[in-house]
């Protein structure tokens, strides 16, 4: 799979001249013998994923200017392995936020127009103005700072800084054994964890060339359509509660519990914790158990369609949130954004339907699409997919095939692989890269990560008072995002 | 008697205050099919802040402890102009609506003063979408006011009422209407409820009132959380006394009295009860639509006042 490729032929891949570029998934390093290689993992129109492994030797050309969607990836590379790019538009630190220590600033030091370590871009001119926000916020919710740069209250320009949760995730996985470290897995963004779970396990089963009993793809279909259902539905309601609205909020509220509940009696986790494994699930569903979650399930999805029809034809709601935070086609493109942020913005793209795994190369899934790309669009999304969950959940439910759930299997030796699930925020890729059974090397690509990048596009132009309701409507996890 | 009585309607005023915005809570949570916080939950958050330890931002100066106080006792004062179970007030006398709506402008302008000084930016930002909805609601307020002191033939608060009360029910004047509509639409924009603000968001990017008092702490915020509630008791109270006083006690004879009680209460009760479901049924403006909202009670309040004009009396 692993391909040895030179980075000018890679260069070449993303030439944004074809329609059909390439889209970039993920790109990290990895350091063995004292060398280090780069890997890139690229989606490629109708051949799938590609993955090309590259052997650092001095300077690298940066594929920032011709996929911006590497930005990022290419400034942790730079901060975590030391790689240097050639032509990078910024190569500052994402995680050390300012110099550890502070270098006097020479008195008649000329000002490079490039941005220091530490410094934000300044906007300038007239009237303009900056709001710092965060990193500690008036509610109770993850730490991110914002810089706004604005002329009243229209947001001209917006700055992050993230990585305040960063905590070595990656580094975490290295040296245990490879089904000892799901519990890190799962932990990587809590909201998410069975996606994370099963990313994690997948990219396993691809090392070792284990094959999943039919029964086992069930029950995992019916956890990651679970969680995208009560995550949507979430979304959904925190969508309304940002407006004020507080019934829809509420009453959404009230929907997650009672399938939190349901899933309980079904697996007898809320949030399908330590249910998966390597090769296998860890409950057998009985037969009863099979039908109060489709009956749940049917009843959730009903309640939540009158909601949300409810809601979205609240006047006042399509006032705020149509034309809010677009996200044009072509900067989703240009980031590589995943997920409802992307199926809003005109990008028909789903890992269940590109690169079909477990269950899902057995049904017939709608994605929804919208073209708008504002907050509007993603409620949309959301909805849709809530519903096309409750849907598959419940058609899965109804077929469930016999047969063992959790097969012995072995996993020593040594291997690399990836593995990719579309999980609620969008496709989130694990690979992996194990030594006698314990895991060398982990990389997660979640999907945060990438759309946050796009985030500040989607706000400049708004008035600042919608930032919050703009950042929900995304709702990027930062602990995904920061590792 | 008399005096003693106005004086008890302040203090009615200042001390059901907490417990008219426990009931909003309360209504509120109901409709959302929530248990909800019991109704005393806002004496409990006030008793709790008056003891708690004041902190000061460190650029702060004296104004920032000065503002809240003011803040209060304006509110204060505001409520000794309106008439509540009897048709007369503590203060009153000829110009007193005026009075009446720059009081509250005073108290504002201390809140804005109070958010400007810690310097930070949400305290400015705040501040300067309050002085934008102040701007735009003081004027059709006054207006509306004043429509009702062109037909009663005199502008304290409390003989508008008792002239309103010698009217017939029935015979309600398109005045009436419009100056209602107007002094509704603003008395929202006032108390900081929904849509033009949301109570109890945590979004400080989203907030006005909210934003302006993020700094204070302790017996600060507590003096702008009573004062917050009173000065919607005191709305209600004046939307009551301008457009729905019959029932209000014309004499002092006990009975008369316990019945102006019974009708207040339940007058209030039923205010409470349409604030929940307007709180409930709509989303927060866009922040660039409250003007458009806010210009909608000026366009109503000036017709209240041309209409006053061919409403021959």
């Amino acid at each position: 799979m692993t391909a040895g490729i030179t980075t000018s032929e890679l260069l070449r891949l993303f030439d944004t001249s074809l329609t059909d570029a390439p889209r970039l998934v993920s790109l990290f390093g990895r350091k063995q013998d004292d060398h280090k290689y780069l890997h890139y993992i690229l989606d490629l129109p109708d051949v799938g994923y590609r993955e090309f492994a590259y052997l650092v030797e001095g300077v690298v050309p940066s594929a920032t200017r011709v996929s911006p969607a590497a930005a990022w990836h290419e400034r942790e590379l730079h901060e975590e392995f030391g790689v240097e790019f050639t032509d990078h538009p910024g190569l500052l630190p994402l995680r050390r936020h300012s110099p550890e220590r502070r270098e006097t600033p020479q008195p008649n030091e000329v000002r490079s127009p490039r941005l220091r370590h530490g410094e934000f871009l300044q906007v300038q001119g007239t009237g303009v103005c900056e709001v710092p926000v965060g990193p500690v916020h008036a509610g109770i919710i993850e730490p991110g700072h914002f810089r706004f740069s604005v002329i009243g209250d229209s947001v001209l320009h917006l700055q992050l800084r993230l990585f305040y949760t960063h905590k070595g995730t990656e580094k975490l996985f290295e040296g245990s054994l490879a089904n000892e470290a799901l519990p890190i897995a799962e932990s990587v963004s809590g909201d998410n964890c069975f996606a994370h779970a099963i990313a994690y396990c997948m990219a396993l089963e691809k090392v070792f060339g284990v094959h999943v009993p039919q029964r086992t793809d069930a029950v995992r279909l019916i956890g990651l359509e679970l969680e995208r259902l009560w995550s949507h539905v979430v979304d959904f309601g925190a969508l309304c509660g940002d407006v004020g609205f507080s019934v829809p909020a509420a009453y959404c509220a009230r929907i997650k519990e009672d399938l939190l509940q349901a899933s309980t009696r079904f697996s007898g986790t809320r949030y399908w914790r330590a249910i998966a494994v390597p090769g296998g699930v860890t409950f057998d569903p009985t037969p009863s158990a099979v039908q109060d979650l489709s009956r749940a399930v049917g009843d959730a999805a009903a309640d939540f369609a009158v909601l949300a029809r409810m809601a979205l034809e609240t006047p006042s709601v399509q006032d705020r949130f149509e034309t809010a935070g677009i996200l044009s086609p072509k900067v989703a493109k240009d980031f590589a954004v995943v997920g409802p942020a992307a199926r809003a913005s005109g990008i028909k793209k789903d890992v269940r339907i590109d690169h079909p795994y477990g269950g899902y190369g057995n049904f017939q899934l709608d994605v929804p699409c919208y073209e708008c790309g504002d907050v509007m669009a993603r409620a949309r999304v959301r909805v849709d997919e809530a519903m096309s969950s409750a849907r598959l959940i419940v058609e899965q439910l109804a077929s469930f095939p016999a047969g063992e759930v959790r097969p012995p299997v072995s996993m020593s030796g040594s291997g690399e692989g990836f593995a990719a699930v579309e999980a609620p925020r969008g496709e989130l890729l694990y690979w992996l890269k194990v030594n006698e059974g314990r895991i060398a090397r982990c990389h997660v690509r979640s999907p945060s990560f990438q759309n946050w990048q796009a985030l500040p596009f989607a706000v400049a132009g708004n008035i600042i008072a919608d930032f919050p309701l703009i950042n929900k409507s995304f709702n990027l996890s930062y602990s995904g995002c920061d590792r | 008697m008399k005096l003693a009585l106005n004086f008890v309607q302040v203090a009615l005023l200042l001390l059901t205050a907490p417990l008219l915005r426990g009931i909003v809570a309360k209504l509120k949570a109901r409709i959302q099919r929530r248990k909800g916080s019991p109704v005393w939950r806002p004496y409990a958050e006030i008793w709790k802040l008056l003891r708690k330890e004041q902190l000061l931002p460190r650029d702060a100066s004296g104004i920032f402890q000065l503002g809240p106080i003011v803040a209060f006792v304006t509110t204060l004062l505001a409520a000794a102009f309106v008439p509540v179970f009897q048709n007369t007030a503590l203060f009153g006398g000829a110009g007193d609506i005026f009075i009446f709506v720059y009081l509250f402008a005073l108290g504002r302008f201390f809140v804005s003063l109070t958010a400007l000084d810690p310097g930070s930016s949400f305290g400015g930002m705040g501040a300067s979408r309050e002085a934008l909805v102040a701007a735009l609601s003081e004027a059709p307020l006054l207006l509306a006011l004043t429509a009702l002191a062109i037909l009663a033939k005199t502008s304290s608060i409390a003989e508008i009422t008792a002239w309103t009360v010698g009217q017939n029910f029935f015979d309600v004047s398109a005045v009436h209407a419009l100056a209602l509509a107007a002094v509704a639409i603003v008395a929202v924009a006032e108390t900081g409820r929904l849509p033009v603000d949301n109570p109890t968001t945590h979004l400080e990017l989203t907030m006005i009132h909210e934003a302006m008092v993020l700094e204070c702490s302790g017996p600060s915020l507590a003096f702008i959380e009573w004062s917050q509630a009173l000065k919607l008791n005191i709305v209600a109270a004046l939307i009551m006394a301008l457009f729905l006083p019959w029932g209000i006690a014309t004499r002092l004879t006990p009975a008369a009295l316990a019945l102006g009680l019974a009708w207040f209460v339940s007058k209030i009760g039923f205010m409470a009860l349409l604030l929940a479901f307007v709180e409930s049924s709509v989303a927060k403006l866009r922040m660039y639509a409250v003007p458009n909202f806010l210009q909608v009670a000026s366009a109503l309040a000036i017709l209240a006042v041309i209409f006053t004009a061919v409403m021959k009396r």
